[in-house]
């Protein structure tokens, strides 16, 4: 049984895209060390953690790239996430503008990225009620237009931090056993996915 | 004085919750760099003392002190008489006490804050940057554990605020980049903020070195090119780690941006950082090079054994006995490195097209503006035969630039120097019938302070010698100076103003400046 498990690891790339100081390194320290600093260093270039997560009988080992925020440091970004399995896209419900800087990376993952990436879209600090600037509402039916999942994450009180990634997990699962169907002979009609492709074949 | 911080109204219009309430608690126990002690059982720092060593570190101090005279005074002198010296005794390390005062000294900033008397207030109290924000949102995530900078609003964050803010109207092009505050809280450890101001003009606009603003230019152009370089060097020193790499599909730009991004102050043990500092200010970028070689020299046996993601893990955890500076350094010192990065460097400008302008004389050879220029220019721009620099300014209009002739081969190389420069932002949109030469000593004034003006006058005396300045380069200053009657005059202050005088009124609508840095081989 504990051999059984151990095969079915499954590798994940997955990067955290968004506006600086929306909280994606805290986040990550959540997710991976059940942190949380109230001043959480600048991250530079980028930083890299490693988690496993049990779904199920199979574990998902995320690869994690935190990138650094500023507008300057997009030209670095495309190395992180390409080939990625998973993206978070983070902002901050307290501040507008970091809402639209996060669709602009959903364009441009959308634009770029595999069929087989899986979306998060994450409202970071919803336990900042009072200064909230972006609605859940809003949010919500951007992702549901743009095919990613979407959560209001807390990582100051930990609110729905692991519940992204063990999403994203589940999904990627998913998303791996539809292409291995696929590869042996089914046909897919995965909405999401044709809109990509045909999509991505108009842009081109 | 001006603690003013221009922003008062939007840090409070920020949540108070956001910040921390009050200062770090002075009971928390911190390293003798003012580092909060993460644990109690640092090692290294516990132990006291021995006596003879606290003599031999005042053995140090007073030939230190003896090196550098009253308030620098011998500085200049010893490093020209004894360049060697200095130079190992700087790599021994320079005195805590004194290295705020020896870091000025050998950046060139003491220069240019003596040069430049006001500007730096102006800029603090005068100009706004649309980078505001963005620096307020990074203060309290600079250095964190750091008692200075830990108060909300304290000294500390107020001084940093204030250079990063400084330098982000100084050069607008740049800007305010993440990683410079790391660069610039480095600094205000040691010095007042006025002076760390300096010392990162000095540092990113070339004073002594090369310039290091390509760094946090757009596209990051100088850290893609240390990356390449970086990449390079391992596989040749250090073959079969590169070749490890190459198979774990691990390069530079995971592991060793932010080496060069913040020179080490970013994730790096403080007593290492201010031991790479020494040497990277007299040296040059070459040190970060050898540093991570050195590193990863120390762990290579250990690396080779590790796969992608605990090599990763490993890159960015090197073990505390790797990161001891008595050990580091001497590795780091004796990896020769200086001769393949200028090699590197040109294939590397030959792989991206960067291509240097040529100029129709093979008397010049481009390069980047330096102190030497500077100084060169103040004193006697031409005449000086041994290394010169020169910076020509004009405004045609854009259309007008490409029959420049020989000129244009640089309009394109060095633009992002004017791009910088004072006056010409604030020039481009003054219609052209009203440039007069009060105007630009006005705007000047505005824009630079007094200090600016007065070298004005110095100009004066340069109008006369365009001409000399034509024969000199060996380029026609052609249709411009003839047509117009420009007199091209050359203002270097380390503002990089480039102003162009008594400018005919019948232009185009907008003034362009270009500017070249051509450096006499005599």
């Amino acid at each position: 049984m504990a051999s059984g498990i151990e095969n079915k690891v499954k590798n994940a790339k997955l990067v955290l895209l968004g506006d600086v100081g929306t909280g994606k390194s805290s986040i990550v320290l959540r997710f991976v060390k059940g942190q949380f600093v109230e001043f959480q260093e600048s991250t530079i270039g980028a930083a890299f953690f490693s988690q496993t997560l049990a779904v199920n009988d199979e574990t998902v080992k995320f690869e994690i790239w935190d990138t650094a925020g500023q507008e300057r440091y997009h030209s670095l970004a495309p190395m992180y996430y390409r080939g990625a399995a998973a993206a978070i896209i983070v902002y901050d419900v307290t501040n507008a503008a970091t809402f639209t800087r996060a669709k602009k990376w959903v364009q441009e993952l959308q634009a770029q990225g595999t069929i087989n990436t899986v979306m998060a879209l994450a409202g970071n600090k919803s336990d900042l009620v009072e200064a909230r600037q972006v609605t859940a509402e809003e949010a919500q039916a951007y992702a549901q237009e743009n095919g990613l999942f979407f959560m209001e994450t807390s990582a100051k009180t930990a609110i729905n931090v692991n519940d992204v990634f063990y999403e994203i997990a589940k999904r990627f699962l998913q998303a791996q056993a539809q292409q291995q169907q696929n590869t042996n002979g089914m046909i897919l009609t995965d909405r999401a996915a044709n809109r990509t492709t045909s999509s991505s074949s108009c842009c081109s | 004085m001006f603690y003013r911080l221009a922003s008062d109204a939007e840090m409070e219009k920020r949540r108070a919750d956001e910040f921390e309430p009050g200062p770090a608690s002075p009971l928390k126990p911190v390293d003798r760099f003012g580092f909060v002690k993460q644990d109690q059982n640092n090692s290294l720092e516990a132990k006291s003392k021995p006596t003879n060593e606290v003599e031999r570190e005042e053995r140090r101090i007073r030939k230190w002190r003896k090196m550098i005279g009253v308030g620098g005074s011998d500085w200049k002198h010893y490093v020209r008489r004894k360049p060697h010296v200095v130079r190992r005794r700087i790599r021994k390390g320079i005195p805590d006490c004194l290295r705020g005062l020896v870091w000025q000294l050998i950046s060139g900033s003491r220069g240019l804050l003596l040069m430049n008397p006001g500007v730096y207030e102006q800029l603090v109290i005068y100009e706004t940057s649309a980078s505001e924000l963005d620096i307020i949102r990074d203060i309290s995530r600079t250095f964190p554990s750091h008692v200075f900078f830990q108060q909300r609003h304290g000294p500390g964050q107020r001084s940093l605020y204030n250079v990063l803010k400084a330098y982000s109207v100084y050069d607008r092009d740049v800007g305010y980049v993440q990683g410079m505050g790391f660069l610039a809280g480095l600094l205000l450890l040691y010095m007042s903020e006025e002076d760390a101001f300096w010392l990162l003009v000095a540092l990113l606009k070339g004073a002594v070195h090369a310039p290091m603003e390509g760094l946090y230019q757009v596209g990051l152009p100088l850290v893609q090119q240390y990356l390449f370089q970086f990449e390079q060097l391992v596989k040749e020193h250090l073959p079969k780690l590169g070749q490890h790499f190459s198979e774990e599909m691990i390069n530079p730009s995971i592991y060793a941006s932010q080496w060069f991004i913040t020179v080490y102050s970013y994730s790096f043990p403080f007593p290492l950082a201010l031991r790479i500092w020494d040497v990277f200010l007299y040296e040059g970028v070459k040190i970060v090079f050898q540093v991570g070689l050195a590193l990863l020299t120390v762990c290579q046996n250990n690396l080779l054994k590790l796969a992608f993601e605990k090599l990763i893990h490993a890159l960015r955890n090197f073990p505390e006995e790797a990161l001891d500076p008595e050990k580091l350094l001497p590795l780091a010192f004796s990896i020769k490195v200086t001769k393949r990065l200028e090699e590197l460097k040109q294939e590397y400008e030959k792989q991206h097209g960067i291509s240097l302008p040529q100029l129709t004389s093979s008397r010049f050879s481009l390069a980047a503006p330096s102190v030497s220029f500077l100084e060169s220019a103040n004193a006697n721009l031409i005449k000086d035969s041994v290394v010169e620099y020169c910076c020509v300014a004009f405004a045609p209009t854009v259309e007008e630039v490409d029959v420049v002739g020989p000129l244009d081969h640089g309009a394109s190389v060095r633009h992002s120097f004017v791009g910088g420069s004072v006056v010409c932002d604030s020039l481009v949109d003054v219609p052209v019938e009203q440039i007069s030469p009060n105007v630009l000593k006005s705007h000047i004034l505005l824009r630079s302070g007094e200090s600016c003006l007065r070298q004005i006058d110095w100009l004066d005396d340069f109008q006369d010698s365009s001409c000399d300045l034509e024969d000199d380069l060996g380029v026609t200053l052609g249709p411009y100076r003839i047509c117009m009657t420009w007199r091209f005059l050359v203002l270097w202050n380390p503002l990089s103003v480039m102003v162009a005088n008594n400018i005919d009124a019948n232009l185009g609508d907008k003034i362009f400046f270009f500017s070249f840095c051509f450096r006499l081989q005599g």
